[in-house]
């Protein structure tokens, strides 16, 4: 039998030797999380509502105005995230120091005439000095709104250009009546077209899914800690022997990354499974009796996890489902070789063991925030996410995803084949180094 | 039969072996001794084809080694002072890697062979991590051994083990003699020196032949 065949079963059987301590590191690692999450959410929301944008509203003193804002707040996308208060200018002003509000809308007087006019004057957004996710969101929002309205204007103003180019002018108030009725007729079913598309930070993903696939990810990668001393480099003398017997860098590498990457498939399954039960259960005692769960996954956040398991279960059991199955489980096999593969680079690296705990733990986490794992990349400033692609996070990420949504992308396999061929030769140079 | 000649090894600008040629046939214990640091290590690591020397040549029985690492696996056993074992598996496991597999050279070699020899059988099961060092370096000598090779090259093979260990592994090694293997050493024991047919002292990177059955203030005269 080939040497490499008996070194990469017996470096397979040391690394199943060490799936209690991963076990172990995984249920410690996931109690704190999960204590970590719960209490930053206290601390940065406290008992308040999450997430609901409270803005204020200078009051104006037309009518129109009023009538805008009002029709403005009770549009969905507006209503799903923001409260509107009115308030006076001062009140609004107090309100954004004290915190009480994350924006503040100061409307002019005469807002719609001017429009109408086209003089267009301002709507002054004011949000506080360090804005926090609902202000950011909500200057996201009123970009939008601005540009959308914007888009309409221009519309309406070519137009009354044309009609005044071919001496139509007692054509415009018609001709702006009709635009009206025809813009309508195609934004309102368009509106209704995107109530089906979320358009989420989070990309194709819901936020608990997303997060979901982030945690995994990150668990995934911490998850060497707990098995380190399977990670360490050989002392030099067994390398010696072992080059002489035939397994050389590349071969011992690719042992160490094979039996970390099966250790994580292992977990994998064991955390699908693990998902699987608590949506069936979900299923079968809803409401009360899991209102603990509920809590700790937040409403709905469960529900969604459910969605893709089951999306991904199907009602077809036939061969294309079977098919679908097996490149969802190769994917995620693929992912587990890649972040076997960074984690044995950086232990490579490293050549200790502390040495090699420090590196992972402080790499892992700095990529994965650069990755926007732990905040979506679209907030980070922008140079950040130009990088958050070529973080190992995000190809891992990247990965995971595809397996959960079945929407295949061969760009995604090449990116984690080359995390994977990129860290097993730096693994392999490394290895050469040390000896 | 083991022909080393015009060995030479330098670490970047420190010539650490200088020319060095010796013989060695079957029957043969040879030994070689020298202060601490003056090369040994690397003489014997050469020899066993894990180091490279930047020139010379090494023939086993007329099949030149150099650039050639089948000739070294299949010629040399090689047993460094640190034990090249894995601590997490058992004897078993670790025998099997070095018989690649082969279950059947093991049985046959822990029925009657270097593995019988140095009482491998009772302890197969049991994690090498859990082993004193006497045990490790038996096992260390039967792994080495697993290619049959008629060369032993050992590195301080009764370092840091008790005496009942040391005369164990002395006992082995006279057997291995006896039966026409070739056996190079280095040790800074007398005991263990007193198997050496030839005795060689390493020195500022060159072999001087000495008398066998030096006694400990000649032997350091001689360093």
């Amino acid at each position: 039998m080939s040497v490499y065949l008996v070194y990469w079963k017996l470096e397979l059987k040391r690394a199943y030797q060490r799936f209690p301590q991963m076990l172990a590191g995984a249920i410690a690692l996931l109690f704190l999380a999960g204590a970590i999450a719960l209490l930053a959410g206290r601390a940065l929301y406290g008992d308040a509502a999450v997430s609901r944008v409270t803005v204020g509203v200078t009051v104006p003193g037309d009518a129109l105005s009023r009538q805008m804002v009002s029709m403005i707040s009770s549009l969905d996308s507006v209503k799903s995230l923001c409260d509107f208060q009115y308030l006076e200018r001062e009140e609004c002003l107090k309100g954004l120091q004290d915190g009480r509000l994350n924006a503040v809308m100061d409307l002019p007087e005469g807002l719609i005439q001017g429009i109408m006019e086209g003089s267009n004057p301002p709507v002054r957004v004011l949000l506080p000095k360090d804005a926090w996710l609902e202000s950011r969101i909500f200057k996201e929002l009123t970009e939008a709104g601005a540009g959308t309205l914007g888009a309409s204007q221009a519309g309406i103003y070519a137009g009354n250009e044309l009609c005044l180019q071919y001496g139509l002018e007692s054509a415009i108030p018609k001709l702006e009546q009709d635009l009206n009725q025809i813009y309508l007729s195609y934004s309102l079913p368009r509106e209704d077209y995107f109530r089906h598309l979320r358009v989420s930070a989070t990309g194709d993903v819901g936020v608990p899914v997303f997060y979901g696939i982030s945690a995994y990810v990150l668990l995934l990668l911490l998850l060497a800690i707990p098995v380190s001393g399977y990670l360490l480099p050989f002392t030099p003398v067994m390398r010696q022997k072992l080059t002489l017997a035939g397994a050389g860098n590349a071969g011992r590498a690719w042992g160490r990354i094979a039996g970390l990457g099966s250790l994580f498939f292992v977990m994998t399954f064991l955390m699908g499974a693990l998902i699987q039960g608590l949506c069936l259960l979900w299923d079968i005692l809803p409401g009360e009796h899991f209102s603990e769960l509920s809590e700790l996954l937040g409403t709905g956040k469960a529900a969604k996890l459910c969605e893709i398991q089951t999306t991904a279960r199907g009602s077809d059991m036939g061969f294309g489902a079977v098919l679908s199955w097996a490149a969802s489980a190769l994917t995620l096999l693929l992912v587990c070789l890649a972040a076997a593969a960074l984690a044995a680079l950086i232990y490579q690296a490293a050549g200790s063991l502390l040495g090699g705990i420090m590196l992972l733990f402080l790499t892992v986490t700095a990529q994965h925030f650069l990755a926007g794992g732990f905040l979506p990349a679209v907030f980070l400033p922008k140079t950040l996410q130009q990088l958050a692609p070529g973080m190992p996070s995000a190809v891992l990420m990247a990965g995971v995803q595809m397996a959960l949504t079945k929407v295949w992308s061969l760009a995604v396999v090449g990116r984690l084949l080359a995390l994977l061929l990129v860290c097993f030769l730096l693994t392999v140079l490394f290895e050469r180094r040390e000896r | 039969m083991l022909e080393v000649t015009n060995l030479c090894k330098s670490y970047k600008s420190h010539r650490v072996l200088d020319d060095i040629s010796l013989t060695a046939g079957p029957g043969e214990c040879v030994g070689i001794v020298g202060s601490n640091g003056c090369g040994k290590t690397t003489l014997l690591s050469i020899l066993a084809g894990a180091v490279r020397a930047d020139r010379g040549s090494i023939c086993f029985h007329g099949r030149e080694a150099v650039g050639h690492a089948k000739v070294f696996y299949e010629e040399a056993a090689y047993v460094p002072q640190e034990n090249p074992l894995i601590g997490e598996l058992t004897v078993k496991d670790n025998l099997s890697l070095w018989y690649r597999g082969s279950r059947m050279r093991m049985e046959e070699d822990l029925q009657s062979g270097a593995a019988a020899m140095l009482g491998i059988r009772e302890m197969l099961k049991k994690p090498v991590s859990t082993l004193s060092g006497g045990m490790k370096k038996r096992l260390s000598i039967a792994c080495a051994l697993s290619n049959h090779a008629s060369v032993l090259i050992m590195d301080e093979p009764g370092a840091a083990l008790d005496l009942e260990c040391k005369a164990d592994i002395r006992r082995y090694l006279g057997e291995y003699k006896k039966n026409g293997g070739t056996i190079l050493l280095t040790s800074h024991e007398l005991p263990e020196l007193s198997l050496c047919t030839t005795m060689y002292v390493l020195k500022d990177g060159r072999l001087r032949r000495v008398e066998t059955g030096l006694g400990e203030e000649e032997m350091i005269a001689a360093f």
